[in-house]
């Protein structure tokens, strides 16, 4: 009789928690290892691009529409606050501008970007960058006449 | 006791199985059901058009005294009641034709009910009297 | 007694059937990826360049949400190097084109609503019959007055109780007033004695607004 019996169900069950086991470590590498950072790159790649909108957005809508504004030079003409997430894909980034385009500047090659920005002739220029999360857009009287609009950090 | 059929054993790892296939489907599911849209967004057009509307009545010459056609509509009662009419047509006739439109002044409302399922733009415009609000919406 | 092994091609199905949905699943997820690429930048685009030709400041405009049609017919030369570089793009002001780069294919569209104004000189000669004033038809921001009274003259003109001409010898000759775009303007004449029909002229610019919804496309 022994000789048709099988191998003994417990090492039967441990064959099979085994073989599970084999599996899941199998399959973890396998995400781990292509396709979870694939994902975290995508999903960076689209955060990144929505942040830069929308602090294009917010640096278009912090220029003041009146267009007779009288201020001393120097003087501040409007500051708006801008919120931007904190890290991408774990790591921090920096938003920077260039007159007529703003950059989003990432280490990881696949995040970031440059994007026009849209802004009245009184704009001169648009200089400054920002790495914090919670920051401010901040327009300035030219001395010459027109506007400046500066980039700041939330505490300044 | 024993009257019917062997009863077949039913695989414990086919069931296992298809507990694992069924929190992968959930797992799936969060993302299965699609994204939003792109294009501009339903909510920042109505808003534009709603700003439209207030910004091209406050600008207008009034059908007969006072400031703007805004300001002539906001300024008593007696000017609303009178002025009420010829604000809806003009706001009708100014908004294009797939919107319906509210308008509140401080004496009065005309226009249609606002839907609460639907996405409302909405603009504000401050007047002598109180603040005259627009809200548009998709008919 | 073969029970103990006949687990095994169970298992061996049931492993396989979690990692065809573990491989469903991450192809549901490729997808659903590349669907939430709503390319933010043309909506904002769209937006931004709708938004700065409504502007009061804008490039074609008078006023906020007004237009002027000679500016309107000479959009593509009053636009350009105002719109932003390196993408294609689409105005349109009720259904035509009036500035088109490239082919843009998106579907980032943002209107807007607005009135075009056509500024049309009107001239006005009052005929003086039961008053000494005339009551311009239309409203209007500035006016030119031409007198040629001859024996007559004018000593003060006002517009609506406001003296906006004076001169005690009498006017003579075209004279530029301005008035008040709200109100609808009574201009009287006070004269040593009646005025003849045509001895002034009233000459305005009258602005007609007619509706018009601009579309801006964007397709960076």
């Amino acid at each position: 009789m022994t000789d048709s019996r099988a191998v003994a169900p417990a090492v039967g069950k441990a064959l099979e928690a085994g073989i599970v086991v084999l599996f899941v470590a199998l399959l973890t590498s396998a995400l781990y290892g292509g396709v979870v950072p694939n994902a975290r790159t995508g999903a960076a790649d689209e955060v990144g691009e929505r942040a830069l909108q929308h602090a294009a957005a917010n640096v278009e809508a912090a220029v003041p529409s009146r267009a007779g504004v009288q201020a001393d030079a120097g003087e501040v003409v409007a500051e708006r606050r801008v919120s931007l997430p904190a890290t991408i894909r774990g790591r921090g980034y920096r938003i920077t501008a260039n007159d007529t385009s703003l950059s989003l500047v990432h280490e990881h090659r696949s995040v970031g970007g440059t994007t026009a920005l849209v802004l009245p002739e009184r704009v001169r220029a648009v200089r400054g960058n920002w790495t914090d999360s919670e920051v401010l857009v901040r327009v300035r009287a030219h001395p010459d006449g027109g506007l400046v609009v500066e980039l700041a950090e939330g505490s300044a | 006791m024993r009257d019917w059929a062997p009863r077949g054993q039913l695989s414990l790892s086919i069931v296992e199985a298809g507990v694992g296939v069924l929190f992968v489907v959930a797992v799936a599911s969060a993302f299965a059901f699609g994204t939003p849209t792109g294009g501009v967004g339903e909510q920042a057009q109505l808003d534009a058009y709603a700003q439209d509307a207030a910004t091209v009545l406050a600008n207008e010459p009034p059908q007969h005294g006072d400031a703007t056609r805004l300001a002539e509509v906001a300024a008593s009662e007696a000017a609303f009641e009178r002025e009420r009419d010829a604000l809806e047509r003009r706001v009708d006739r100014i908004l294009p034709d797939n919107l319906m439109f509210r308008v509140r002044t401080p004496y009065g409302e005309v226009g249609h009910v606002r839907p609460s399922s639907a996405a409302v733009g909405v603009a504000r415009v401050p007047t002598t009297t109180g603040r005259v609000t627009i809200w548009v919406w998709y008919a | 007694m073969t029970r103990g092994q006949a687990n095994l091609p169970a298992l061996a199905v049931a492993l396989l059937l979690v990692a065809a949905s573990v491989a469903a699943a991450v192809g549901l997820a490729g997808s659903a990826f590349a669907g939430a690429n709503t390319d933010p930048e043309d909506s904002r685009l769209a937006a931004s360049v709708a938004e700065r030709l409504v502007a009061a400041d804008g490039p074609l405009s008078v006023r906020a949400n007004v237009l002027s049609r000679a500016a309107v017919e000479n959009a593509s030369a009053r636009l350009d190097g105002r719109l932003p570089e390196g993408a294609d793009l689409r105005v349109t002001l009720d259904g035509d084109r009036l500035v088109e780069r490239g082919d843009p294919a998106s579907s980032a569209t943002m209107r807007r609503v607005l009135l075009v104004a056509d500024a049309g000189r009107r001239t006005l000669v009052p005929g003086f019959e039961n008053s000494d004033s005339v009551t311009l038809p239309r409203r209007t921001g500035n006016a030119t007055l031409t007198f040629d009274t001859g024996a007559a003259s004018v000593t003060t003109v006002r517009a609506n109780e406001r003296i906006v001409l004076h001169d005690g010898a009498g006017l003579d000759g075209a004279y530029d007033i301005s008035l008040s775009r709200y109100d609808t303007v009574t201009l009287s004449f006070a004269a040593d004695s009646d005025l003849a029909p045509g001895s002034v002229t009233v000459a305005y610019r009258a602005e007609t607004t007619t509706k018009a919804v601009l579309g801006v496309t964007v397709d960076a």
